[in-house]
């Protein structure tokens, strides 16, 4: 059963790279069965990615507070309004890939809050740092099964 | 959503905003005179980032890499047109051979993901639908619904392309593969023989594409043929053979009748024949040759102005598309704005060629990757990027760092075109100053085939809405519309 994670980001953006740290901090576990993708944004050919996957999970930073300090989240299949490259989202992708490959896998967004998203600035805010770190083992326990994601919505406060 | 303000002097003007499936956002404002007809229009680009300073006190070897965070759509194309600059600043005129077939590949990689990802995903529901299709049922999710076998093809290509970007830069993000006087790896051969295995199939989709494309503007070409349309110079790098050159090559442009406006200027010249006129209205520069000036001197860049400039493609079926295209809508030189989806669909062809040739040379998995010379103080690198020429120019200092940079994004020599096809949508389709959603849809339709990118090309930070608006002479805006 193959894991996929999509690393969406840009590290040259401060806490916009929170997605792809957490990413290499998983890769350094080298687990099993689990692959993963870094990009700056999420586009359409990562449909094909997500259709050959049984579990799907989509790291990003978030602007919203409320899911401090890291949520999980079910992504259902949506087409939405407006598609571009610049706008494709976690919903829509997997529209794509159950559209167009007859896939279904399970997806989800980690999504990880940021307060500074400052251009040209490659380390986290402090607030990040510590949202990565309760992220880190949050994410890591779910993905060696010590936790079920049998809601939802999952978040450790 | 469209909103009337009467003025004192009783003239007017439109506003559109957003336009969708653009790289970016922008604004576009249609001035009126005092008897209601279309003066002007213009696509505003009000934002700003001024990346050419951000780069300044940095060493040169670090640009390649940072330049990519000028765009998260083609930063393949500024990390190779750095790395070109820089490696005339180490000293290296030509690089061994290995070093630049895997920078070509990377290239022709990026091609194909961005002309596939515009062309399937971002133009083919106006090709589909047509113009006048409501926004709700012209969209890529009604192309996967009704023509699901191109959508696939769209996200297969583009995939692939990316993935021919993974294997040469290193990483699909601030990708390192090209460093100044070569790259850092050459191909491994499992990478080779995965992409090659796929090549086939990705041929097969490009030659579709052309097709699709050629069908379309063939069966419209009574209502392209007016449709956003201009006489124009065109502008591109070729080889010096006049062969279609992507990655490397001389500054040729043509006029409107293909007569020689430049003929083969070396590109680190470039500032001695090209100037960049500025206006308050705009951030992005208006680019220009020096010769004629800014009234007369523009001129168009991207896949319609490279099948007018160049003499021959080199691969033989895009050869044949590219006659096919000059046949149907140029006799010589193609002009249709709506012509630029089928060149983008030559050249999405050709790069597939051109990918599949260098999978098949020996030398693309060779050891010979980089090389040093005498070193150099001011550089220009310029590439043909998958919108156009991009240019970009460094000075360097002693302790390595660079003290000046310039750059002239592909979108930003488009400039003056995507303005002048939305004054002719204006004169043909405006009526009083009612923004209909016919008007809406024609003024994004004729910027959309420039494929323009307009965050990278007005160094804006993050997105920027497009609005639509009517004002009258005085300034007043009589109407305004919103599509978001």
């Amino acid at each position: 059963m193959e894991t996929l994670l999509i690393a969406l980001g840009n590290p040259g953006r401060g806490d916009d790279g929170l997605g792809p740290a957490l990413a290499e901090r998983v890769r350094a576990l080298d687990l099993p069965d689990v692959r993963i993708v870094v990009d700056y944004q999420l586009g359409i050919e990562h449909a094909a990615d997500v259709a050959s996957a049984d579990i799907v999970y989509f790291l990003d930073a978030t602007v919203d507070p409320e899911a401090s300090p890291y949520r999980i989240e079910r992504v259902r299949a949506q087409p939405g309004p407006q598609f571009s490259s610049h706008a494709a989202t976690p919903s829509q992708v997997v529209f794509l890939a159950n559209e167009l490959y007859g896939a279904c896998p399970w997806a989800w967004t980690v999504e990880i809050p940021g307060a500074c998203f400052d251009p040209f600035v490659e380390e986290f805010s402090d607030q990040a740092r510590k949202h990565l770190e309760a992220a880190t083992r949050g994410f890591t326990r779910v993905l060696q099964g010590e936790i079920s994601l049998s809601s939802p919505s999952f978040r450790v406060v | 959503m469209n909103t009337k303000t009467p003025t004192a002097s009783g003239s007017r003007r439109v506003v559109i905003d957003p336009l969708t499936r653009v790289e970016g956002h922008g604004k576009v404002t249609i001035l009126l005179d005092d008897e209601g007809r279309v003066e002007q229009a213009r696509l505003h680009i009000v934002e700003f980032r001024g990346f050419e300073r951000f780069v300044q006190g940095r060493p040169y070897w670090e640009v390649p890499v940072l330049v990519q965070r000028l765009c998260g759509i083609c930063p393949v194309s500024h990390h190779l047109a750095a790395a070109k600059a820089m490696d005339q600043i180490v000293g290296v005129d030509k690089l061994p051979p290995t070093a630049e077939k895997v920078r070509r590949l990377m290239h022709y990689g990026q091609m194909i993901q961005s002309h596939a990802l515009h062309f399937f995903h971002l133009s083919s529901p106006d090709l589909l639908f047509g113009f006048e299709a409501p926004v709700a049922a012209r969209n890529v999710i009604e192309v996967v619904r009704t023509h699901p076998d191109l959508a696939v093809m769209g996200v297969s290509m583009r995939r692939f392309g990316q993935q021919v970007i993974e294997a040469t830069a290193g990483k699909r993000i601030h990708g390192t593969g090209a460093v100044p006087g070569g790259v850092n790896e050459a191909l491994s051969v499992a990478e080779r023989d995965a992409l090659r295995a796929e090549v086939d199939e990705i041929l097969d989709g490009a030659r579709r594409a052309v097709q699709v494309a050629a069908d379309y503007t063939r069966s419209h070409l009574d209502e392209l043929a007016h449709f956003a349309d201009f006489d124009s110079a065109h502008l591109s790098l070729v080889r010096r053979d006049g062969a279609l050159d992507l990655y490397d090559g001389v500054l040729r442009c043509v006029d409107e009748e293909g007569h020689d406006r430049l003929r083969d200027v070396e590109v680190g010249d470039y500032a001695t024949v090209m100037g960049e006129d500025v206006r308050p209205w705009s951030y992005m520069k208006f680019p220009f040759l020096k010769a004629l000036g800014p009234e007369d001197g523009w001129y168009r860049v991207g896949p319609l102005a490279r099948m007018n400039t160049c003499d021959f493609i080199p691969t033989p079926e895009a050869e044949d598309a590219r006659r096919e295209l000059q046949r149907d809508v140029g006799a010589g030189i193609a002009r249709l704005t709506m012509a630029y989806h089928w060149a983008r669909m030559v050249e999405l062809l050709h790069s597939a060629e051109v990918v599949r040739d260098l999978l098949d040379d020996p030398e693309i998995t060779g050891k010979d990757i980089r090389d040093r010379g005498e070193r150099r103080f001011n550089a220009v690198g310029a590439i043909e990027a998958p919108r156009g020429t991009l240019i970009h120019h460094y000075e360097v200092d002693e302790r390595d760092q660079v003290t000046r940079a310039n750059l002239i994004v592909s979108t930003t020599h488009n400039n003056e075109a995507m303005n002048r096809a939305v004054t002719r949508v204006a004169e043909d389709d405006l009526q009083g100053v009612e923004i209909t959603d016919g008007l809406l849809n024609r003024v994004e339709v004729a910027i959309r085939a420039y494929d323009p990118c307009l965050s990278c090309a007005t160094h804006a930070m993050g997105r920027m809405p497009l609005v639509v608006e009517v004002h009258d002479h005085a300034g007043e805006v009589l109407a305004s519309r919103h599509r978001s």
